[in-house]
């Protein structure tokens, strides 16, 4: 027995604010009840200003999504687009200048039929160029029971610009205030390649990183805050982004 | 052989300059740099003329809005009053270069100043960015605290939430008051390192 979900407010239901717009899209039209989706939560700066990375680097503040969930909706998985990296006199951040989308998968629940799901998501941001100024928005979809299946062609267009993820972690050991990454065989870098944290605090976002005998060498910041056992990051190496679990 | 003995000379140079650069930055469980800076009333203010006090330095730049938070909300006020009545010396300094955000008249300064009450003991300029690079200051508000042996004792931020918003203020575990509570009371830092949060130093 199947249920179908109808995902309404699609395309788009938008938000606007003086420094960025703020958009909800959904992969499917409906979706079969007890299945996942994925929904995107669309921020589109202002011309000359940036927001942030979930890691904004030296300053800025992370754009977060505060969402409201009907009982048995639940967020499995979230995607950020590969960020930029702007540099700014000497401050290093990580974070966006064009439209970008932060992606979440949504499970819905079994046995959802004729239920109006309303799902909320107050997203809230820094945006700067010379200065900075805080923004909110609240945007709302809303899931409908439904028979009819219907995936969003135009959600395609924006899946994209993500990172690879790599399964196998990169072991990493700390060695003369620098974070020591052994590359596996599957990893092959350039000399560009920059390894970022989806944590802040960690790293000397300024300091030149270096590959040594199959190691990518990255330097800490001179007040790192406490290391975790394992992380996630992000290594950008020229278009391409691999998203890698890093295991000390 | 005298270009030898040149390129030679440079590389002692160099060295001995990296290592220069390398002693003049702030380190935690160090001793803070030393610094000279000329106050917002003219006023020439050396850290080292505070040895035997605790020093609080919190960069600042009065337009940020992580700054607004803590001053609208009169918390930067109250701390400041809090410990300067115990003793200790807090020094805010400004970092913004000349035509970047927060770089204000002198007489601006005052007037921000005056109508937010602060309590710092002095407002500092270090329009050359100087003293901020010396410290590896981000951001604004990146706040650090001193030994009266000159020993920095704490560097990071302000508190524990990260956002512009006053509300959270009081659900924040404020960094700076914790470490110099137990600083006061004779008890070693327990968190001397925190990730600091705010608008970019405008360098």
């Amino acid at each position: 027995m199947y249920f179908l979900v109808l995902l309404s407010a699609l395309l788009f239901m938008a938000g606007n604010n003086e420094t960025a717009k703020i958009s909800v899209h959904s992969m499917h039209h409906t979706v079969e009840s007890g299945e996942s989706t994925w929904i995107a939560i669309g921020i589109e700066p202002k011309k000359g200003w940036h927001t942030y990375w979930a890691n904004p680097g030296d300053a800025g503040l992370a754009t977060t999504v505060e969402w409201i969930l009907p009982d048995g909706v639940s967020i499995t998985d979230t995607i950020w687009q590969i960020p930029e990296i702007i540099e700014t006199d000497g401050i290093v951040s990580y974070g966006f200048h064009r439209k970008h989308y932060i992606f979440y998968k949504l499970a819905t629940p079994a046995n959802s039929e004729n239920q109006n799901l309303e799902i909320s998501a107050t997203v809230k941001w820094l945006a700067c160029k010379e200065k900075c100024l805080p923004g909110k928005d609240t945007v709302k979809l809303h899931l409908f029971p439904s028979k009819q299946s219907k995936i969003n062609k135009n959600f395609s267009d924006i899946f994209g610009n993500i990172p690879i993820r790599i399964d196998k972690p990169l072991q990493a050991s700390i060695e003369d205030n620098n974070i020591q990454l052994e590359l596996n065989d599957n990893l092959n870098l350039s000399e560009k390649a920059r390894f970022i944290p989806y944590l802040e605090g960690i790293i000397d976002n300024s300091a030149t990183q270096y590959i040594q005998e199959r190691s990518l060498v990255v330097p800490l910041d001179a007040f790192h805050t406490e290391i975790p056992g394992e992380f996630k990051a992000l290594i950008l190496d020229n278009e391409k982004a691999f998203e890698v679990l890093v295991i000390f | 052989m005298n270009s030898f003995f040149g390129i030679l000379a440079m590389i002692a140079f160099s060295f001995a300059l990296t290592n220069l650069i390398a002693q003049n930055k702030a380190e935690i469980d160090k001793t803070a740099p030393d610094f000279e800076l000329t106050d917002v009333n003219g006023t020439k203010h050396k850290l080292s003329d505070f040895h035997g006090k605790y020093v609080v330095l919190e960069w600042i730049n009065f337009d940020c809005p992580f700054v607004k938070k803590h001053y609208d909300s009169e918390n930067m006020q109250k701390l400041q009053g809090k410990y300067t009545s115990q003793g200790v010396v807090w020094l805010a300094i400004c970092s913004s270069a000349p035509g970047k955000e927060g770089n204000l008249s002198k007489d601006e300064i005052k007037k921000r100043a005056e109508n937010y009450k602060a309590k710092f003991t002095a407002y500092l300029i270090d329009e050359s960015g100087d003293i901020g690079r010396m410290y590896s200051a981000k951001t604004t508000p990146h706040m650090y605290i001193i030994d009266p042996q000159g020993k920095l004792i704490y560097a990071g931020a302000i508190d524990s939430i990260r956002s512009t918003d006053k509300a959270d203020i009081d659900k924040a575990e404020n960094y700076v008051s914790k470490a110099l509570d137990e600083a006061l009371a004779g008890k070693s830092v327990s968190t001397k390192v925190t990730q600091p949060y705010g608008c970019s130093v405008k360098y």
